[in-house]
Parts: C-alpha cells; sequence; structure tokens
C-alpha cells in the first residue's frame, strides 16, 4: 500500500497542521463587481488558476480550500524579487487571470512537499507554482462549475485575516514523514526522467475550415497560401482519409491532428470530381 | 513522420508498456502498478439523469479555527461526521471509524494498525453532504495521520470532501455567509488514482497544444521580449481574424479572457474555445487597447 498512500498525501493538497486564525465575522457590505476567472484541470485534477504578482509571471495556482493560506514555492519569490519576512512575502500587486486585482496579497513562501513532488514527477501537467488558500478565496464568492472553461469569483469587499502558524512562522507546514515524501518523488521522478518534459509544443497549422456533411468532411474554405492550398486542397473537395486513418467528421479530423507537430507531412485522401486524389500537407505554425 | 510509428506509439502506450526502461525501473514501476491494479475503472457518471430544473440545495459550513471548511456527512446514512471541503482533494477520504460505522468494512480492520492509516478503498453508496446526496462516490478509506493530528487540536475529523464529490456539481462557496450551494453539473468526473497512474508510467507523453477552432493568424515573441503577450506576425486572408480586423503587427494581450504572453499561451487559450462561439481578443495596436469580438471557425 505505501506507494499508493504516498500519492494519495502528494495530491491531497491538504495544508493543516500548524495554522490556527482568530476567526472573524465579517459585516455583510453590497457585492464588488464579479469575474470571469478562466482555469483548467491539471492532470492531477486540480483546479488551476493563474495570476501575476508585481507584473511577473503568470504562475499556476491550485484552488485549495484546503489550505489556510496562499502558498508560493521559494522559485517564485526568487522569480518575482520578493523580500521574506520570517517565510512570508507581500506581494505588492496581485493579478488573477481573468482581471481581478488584489492588493498587498499576503503569501506563505515554501516548498510545500506536495507541490515538490507532484512537480518532480511532472504529474499534473503543468509546473506548480503555489496554491491559493483561505486568504485569497475568502474574498470572493466562488462559483465553479466543471463542465464549462471560467469560474465566476464575485468580490465579496472582504479583507480575511492572515493566519498564523501555530508552531511559529520558522516551521514548515508538515510533519517531517510527510516532508520525506517531496524528496522521495524526487528521487523516483530523476530516476524514471520524469520532470524535464519541456515547453508544450503547439501541433500543426493546415488552414482549411471544414463541414461536416452527412458522414463525411468537407473543405469549407482554403485560406491562400496556408499549407493547405500549396498542398493543393480546394474548397469542396471531400476529405475521406487524414493521416491515414477514414475520417466522418471534423472532429476526427481535429482529434487526428492533434497528434501532428508543426511541419510534419500528413497524407490526406479527397474525393474530387468523384476521383480520389492523394496529397500531403506539409504542417505549418499557427492557428 | 509515418502514421505505422505514430500508432505504434499509441497503442504501446495503451498497453502501458511504457517502463521498460532498464531493471531498477521495472521494479520502481512494479512496486506501484500493484495498486494500479486495483483501481476501479471511473465510472463515476450518475445513472440517473438530474431532474429537469434543479433547484441549488444549501449546504452550511463550519469554518474551523485553523481556516479550513467543515461539513457534516453522512455516510451510507451512518454519521453525520464533520469532513473537511477541500478543493485541493482529488480523491475523497473517510475514516476508518465512519467506514466502520457505515459496513464498509469491519470494527476490527478499523482498529488495526495500517501503514498510513490506509485502509482499502470502496464506494459510498449514499454520500450526503448537508442535504445534498450523492450516489456512489469512490472513496479511500484512510486514517490520515496529517488529519488525526489535526483533530488533536480542532476536535474530530473523519475525513476530506474531495473531487469525486464536488465535480458531480455546479457549485458556489462563499466564506462570507458560510455557504455553499449545489446543483447536479454535466460534467463527468475522472478517476485520478487511473490517471496519475498512466502519467506516471505511461512514459513521458508528447501532448502537443491543440487548438479547437481555426482563428487564421501566426503569432511570435523572440527571446528577451518581456512585454504582456505576442505579437500576430501574420493574418490569413478571409479567416475569421481577418474578418474580425486583426491585423500583422497588432500585439495579442488576451484570447477569450486568457493571458496570452508567450506562443504557447496563446495557442493555448485557443484549445478552450468552441468554433462558432464569439470570444473576446485583447489587443494593443500602438498606443491604443482594443477587444475585438472573434468568431473562430470549424478547422485547423
Amino acid at each position: 500500500m505505501k506507494r499508493r498512500s504516498d500519492l494519495i498525501a502528494v495530491v491531497a493538497v491538504t495544508i493543516l497542521l500548524p495554522f490556527l486564525c482568530a476567526p472573524q465575522d465579517a459585516l455583510k457590505p453590497a457585492d464588488g463587481p464579479a469575474y470571469r476567472v478562466p482555469y483548467r484541470i491539471s492532470e492531477t485534477l486540480h483546479v488551476i488558476v493563474r495570476a501575476k504578482l508585481n507584473g511577473k509571471g503568470p504562475f499556476n495556482f491550485i484552488v485549495d480550500t484546503g489550505a489556510p493560506a496562499m502558498f508560493v514555492t521559494t522559485d517564485v519569490a526568487k522569480k518575482v524579487g520578493v523580500e521574506l519576512e520570517r517565510n512570508w512575502a507581500t506581494f505588492e500587486h496581485m493579478e488573477l487571470e481573468g482581471g481581478a486585482k488584489i492588493k498587498n496579497a499576503q503569501a506563505r513562501v515554501e516548498d510545500i512537499f506536495q507541490i515538490r513532488g507532484m512537480n518532480s514527477m511532472n504529474l499534473p501537467g503543468l509546473r506548480l507554482d503555489g496554491v491559493l488558500g483561505y486568504n485569497i478565496l475568502a474574498k470572493y464568492r466562488m462559483e465553479f462549475d466543471l463542465s464549462k472553461t471560467s469560474m465566476t469569483w464575485t468580490d465579496l469587499h472582504f479583507d480575511p485575516p492572515k493566519p498564523r502558524p501555530l508552531l511559529g512562522d520558522e516551521g514548515a507546514s508538515a510533519p517531517p514523514e510527510l516532508q520525506a515524501l517531496g524528496g522521495l518523488m524526487q528521487g523516483l521522478g530523476s530516476a524514471m526522467g520524469r520532470g524535464k518534459a519541456g515547453p508544450p509544443q503547439p501541433r500543426g497549422f493546415i488552414g482549411v475550415e471544414l463541414a461536416d456533411e452527412a458522414e463525411s468532411v468537407r473543405i469549407k474554405s482554403v485560406l491562400p497560401q496556408s499549407p493547405a492550398a500549396a498542398a493543393g486542397l480546394k474548397p469542396a473537395d471531400t476529405l475521406s482519409e487524414f493521416a491515414g486513418m477514414p475520417v466522418n467528421s471534423a472532429a476526427d479530423v481535429i482529434k487526428l491532428a492533434a497528434s501532428v507537430g508543426v511541419g510534419e507531412e500528413i497524407r490526406v485522401v479527397i474525393k474530387r470530381d468523384n476521383e480520389r486524389v492523394e496529397l500531403t500537407v506539409k504542417t505549418g505554425k499557427g492557428f | 513522420m509515418t502514421r505505422t510509428s505514430r500508432q505504434w506509439a499509441v497503442d504501446s502506450r495503451q498497453q502501458g508498456v511504457a517502463a521498460s526502461r532498464h531493471a531498477f525501473l521495472v521494479k520502481a514501476a512494479a512496486a506501484v502498478l500493484v495498486f494500479a491494479g486495483c483501481v476501479v475503472a471511473a465510472s463515476l457518471g450518475r445513472a440517473d439523469d438530474p431532474p429537469a430544473k434543479p433547484e441549488p440545495v444549501t449546504v452550511d459550513f463550519e469554518l474551523m479555527r485553523s481556516m479550513h471548511m467543515a461539513v457534516q456527512v453522512k455516510v451510507d446514512d451512518a454519521g453525520p461526521y464533520r469532513l473537511i471541503f477541500d478543493l485541493g482533494a482529488p480523491i475523497t477520504l473517510i475514516s476508518g471509524r465512519a467506514a466502520a460505522d457505515a459496513g464498509m468494512i469491519s470494527k476490527e480492520k478499523a482498529a488495526k494498525k495500517a501503514f498510513f492509516g490506509m485502509r482499502g478503498e470502496g464506494k459510498v453508496k449514499r454520500f450526503q453532504v448537508g442535504d445534498v446526496i450523492a450516489e456512489d462516490v469512490p472513496v479511500m478509506i484512510m486514517d490520515h495521520p496529517t488529519i488525526t493530528a489535526a483533530a488533536e487540536f480542532l476536535g474530530p475529523i473523519d475525513g476530506i470532501v474531495g473531487y469525486p464529490f464536488f465535480a458531480r456539481y455546479k457549485f458556489t462557496i462563499d466564506y462570507v455567509a458560510k455557504k455553499m450551494t449545489f446543483t447536479p453539473s454535466d460534467y463527468k468526473p475522472q478517476n485520478v488514482m487511473a490517471q496519475m497512474m498512466g502519467r506516471m508510467f505511461g512514459g513521458n507523453q508528447k501532448k502537443l497544444i491543440s487548438p479547437a477552432a481555426l482563428f487564421g493568424i501566426e503569432v511570435d515573441k523572440p527571446d528577451g521580449d518581456d512585454e504582456p503577450g505576442v505579437t500576430i506576425t501574420k493574418v490569413y486572408a478571409g479567416s475569421p481574424a481577418a474578418n474580425a480586423g486583426l491585423l500583422p503587427g497588432d500585439r495579442l494581450l488576451t484570447l477569450d479572457g486568457r493571458w496570452t504572453d508567450s506562443v504557447a499561451d496563446a495557442i493555448g487559450a485557443a484549445t478552450f474555445v468552441k468554433p462558432v462561439d464569439f470570444i473576446q481578443a485583447m489587443v494593443r495596436r500602438g498606443d491604443e487597447t482594443r477587444t475585438v469580438e472573434v468568431q473562430p471557425a470549424v478547422g485547423l
């Protein structure tokens, strides 16, 4: 059971131990502006939002009601060039993707074992830079729907108190045996050659507009001087094969193209005036 | 690259063969895959369709001294227990005690020592958070050491409500009112353990950024350019971008509300759009910042 519990401990970004805080009831003033906050779901099934700190970034944060405060990695603190005071940093300007701005956002600067563990194995599919916890999240009424691509966060004009670690600012936010997991995963990660994935690369560009017909895909238009035009594709051609696979819908084509990088050649089969024509498209850059 | 080699790469990945680099790796992988074997397939979808116009259900929560949200949870009608509602948890945990009360494991098993307090996993038929009832929620039965330790300061805590529960709903969190609301969502939750084992041992998957629609532009950002946005270097005639009035030289700042500070981010923003829906692009042209409406097309 060991590895499984390790994984559970690492992916559950619950930062529980040493933080306590005097809860404080807020007045209930009128709602402030509502923001459309774009997000994505990481491979570890976390809700990820992006933020810029003092104009630097964007950085990737887990929305984490299991965290008492915002946490950022030491790497983030270094990149932003912020001064630390007993392991806390104050970011004068914080901006969430979607437009919400926070003045003097306070964050604990610590390489929590969960983030280290997940990053070293490249589990999330993106670089994690920290978590957003209570002192940021409580400012908003947050509306989530994972079937949508963005959330709505409404400013509540509430200034949550900064939690204080019970064991003092110098300590770590997890007991040593859990801390060790971060290092363990890091070791395993480098042994397996993980965590070194370069920046994500885009798929290739072709330059055609497609239209679904009954059980076939019609080329609706070809952008002039695009890779499609260079390959000789023409409007009204019917696409029957793409990269060696039969296609019945635009969705089929887009799915197959998702594994073709920039500058690669794809063989396509079209029907033109009832004749079968084979063409080769060399993909380009763009979208 | 030929189709056949690509196809092979995909096939072998699906068969999970990638962990064959050398003996050490195989051993390490085997140790973990043993557990992957007992991951139940992700069949978390709700069997019965949600009613036509469901009313949001309100759930009060307690803001603990540690600033965590605690909710009252019934596990197959046993309880209620106090659990932490945790958006950062891809799994749902319940304590051995709660699992035993609900008849999921024996009292003896719940009392036994176990590594990390891990006592197995199962599905809760009726997982009730306040008045919200979710059926067949996969849970880990685990007396997590951190939770046990925290409970000494905070009073009894019997687990964590995570993604397998909340992902099923459209929900709101309001810390000021200490209330959440839940309405069923169309989202189909995934299985995090299966997903992660796949990532750990499926090799270094090369996932390309795949736009969901056609805009008809090329963007660039040279090294050393640290200004926000990317520069549009080409706008194809007759493309959705051209129809929206975008021009080469425009600085694209956001696309559909997402920052486009790198080429990857700009193309990444296009992965979230739906073709034919109008979306907004914010561009800077000279000294002026403007927002234009673009209608990306079905295509690539």
